[in-house]
């Protein structure tokens, strides 16, 4: 399926935004999400590149805490 | 990068397709997935946790995704939407894979074929498809992007014309559509009918099939009769006037790109269908249900197992894993690809895939 990756904005220029998810930034286009009130801070679910929609900072964490539990099955056990 | 990001983001998954060359033509090709069966990240959530969560994680056709999920949990309760419901749903489906349709031809192709991409239009029709409550308000966004951009005709016209008025308004239009087909034409390379295409079929076809559907094997190579199928628009569309010779000539990339201008047409005509033809639901046993949801890029089936109030078992198969099967539609196609030099196969290739639209990223390789 296509996962998208919930990232927080750090900083806005025009349509780019860098976001950070986990302590790591990247670019991250917010060009369909023209017309939405957005503003560093907020959060949105990244796909491909593209913010595809803006979350609430506790759907953010949900979806990172479901990321977090696979992740954590798919490691090998120590 | 962080060890933990770098987990999440290859959770996303990849494909990775392969064209071998001997002698300038293609001697085989390989299609490699990394995607995960990530619908099991729904196991042990609620029924109410799921529809929240479904459309949250898979974003990028969070609309299918969540009605989806709504209409295989509803049956695996035992319940049946009625007539209102259904049409909401399917009115949500057709509105997100108008936006699909649109970001395809008024962004990626014209990309691809070195024309102006339509970004500011692109942008202000995205904004109003989903903006727009009813499938009235949906037509008449779509009426004035094919009007105004991808037609430039009406769409009950463009639907009306016969092969030589469409042959003629390919090669005269200065329209985005007709310059996209025509840019699409004049590289293009003849493949063979093979790949067959997935019928019509409903959430109980799918139950009558047993169990398997449910299963990670079926979720990552799916088949109809034991045999991958084309899904999308053009298994929609193959019988459409306009799109029925363009597949009888071998030209199966403007084929595709012909049925999705059709599916545009259409809903900007009123031509909507029934609500079922986009999505069902039925129950699989006493607690268990399957959704078949219609979306853009092809069938979506989601299959919900809950005991208990929470779910045991949760499976997805969507569209990409039928159109990139390993031996799928695109290695077919991919097969039949020829060109003068390394660089046109490639572009070929890319063009093959961006008309199967996957959903999640790739990566083209010719060696």
């Amino acid at each position: 399926m296509c996962l998208g990756i919930p990232m927080q904005i750090i900083e806005i220029d025009g349509f780019n935004a860098r976001c950070t998810a986990k302590g790591v930034e990247r670019e991250v286009s917010l060009f369909l999400l023209q017309g939405e009130a957005l503003g560093v801070g907020d959060f949105v679910m990244v796909h491909t590149g593209y913010a595809q929609q803006k979350v609430s900072e506790q759907d953010a964490h949900e979806a990172w805490a479901l990321y977090d539990e696979l992740i954590a099955r798919m490691e090998p056990p120590r | 990068m962080n060890p933990v990001l770098a987990s999440a983001f290859s959770l996303r998954g990849k494909l990775t397709l392969t064209l071998r060359l001997e002698q300038g033509s293609v001697a085989d090709v390989n299609v490699i997935s990394t995607r995960l069966q990530a619908a099991m990240l729904l196991n042990g959530k609620t029924p109410a946790q799921a529809v929240h969560l479904a459309p949250l994680i898979f974003s990028l056709c969070g609309g299918a995704q969540g009605v989806a999920a709504q209409a295989a949990l509803m049956a695996a309760a035992g319940g049946e939407p009625d007539a209102a419901q259904l049409e909401r749903w399917a009115m949500a489906v057709r509105r997100e894979a108008s936006t699909e349709h649109l970001w395809r031809l008024m962004l990626d192709w014209p990309q691809l074929c070195g024309l102006e991409r339509l970004e500011k239009e692109y942008a202000s029709c995205r904004r109003l498809c989903l903006a727009a409550e009813g499938d009235r308000e949906l037509a008449a966004v779509l009426q004035m992007a094919l009007q105004f951009d991808l037609l430039g005709m009406s769409a009950a016209t463009w639907l009306s014309q016969h092969p030589l008025g469409f042959a003629a308004w390919r090669e005269n239009s200065s329209s985005l559509g007709a310059a996209l087909l025509r840019n699409l034409s004049s590289a293009a390379c003849s493949m063979a009918a093979g790949a067959p295409r997935l019928p019509y079929t409903t959430a109980q076809d799918w139950i009558e099939r047993g169990q398997e559907i449910g299963t990670p094997e079926f979720g990552k190579l799916p088949t109809w009769n034991g045999e991958p199928h084309e899904t999308g628009a053009l298994a929609r569309q193959h019988g459409h006037a306009l799109v029925a010779p363009l597949l009888a000539a071998g030209r199966n990339i403007e084929a595709r790109i012909t049925a999705r201008l059709v599916e545009l047409a259409q809903w900007a005509n009123g031509e909507t269908g029934q609500a079922q033809d986009w999505i069902d639901a039925a129950p699989a046993g006493p607690h268990a249900g399957v959704a078949r949801v219609e979306t853009a890029r092809g069938i979506l089936l989601h299959r919900a197992c809950v005991e208990n109030g929470v779910i045991a078992d949760y499976a997805v198969v969507a569209p990409t894993e039928w159109n990139f099967h390993p031996q799928g539609v695109f290695a077919h196609d991919a097969c039949c690809i020829a060109g003068r030099d390394e660089a046109a196969v490639l572009r070929q290739a890319h063009s093959l895939a961006l008309s199967l639209d996957p959903c999640v990223e790739y990566e083209v390789v010719v060696r």
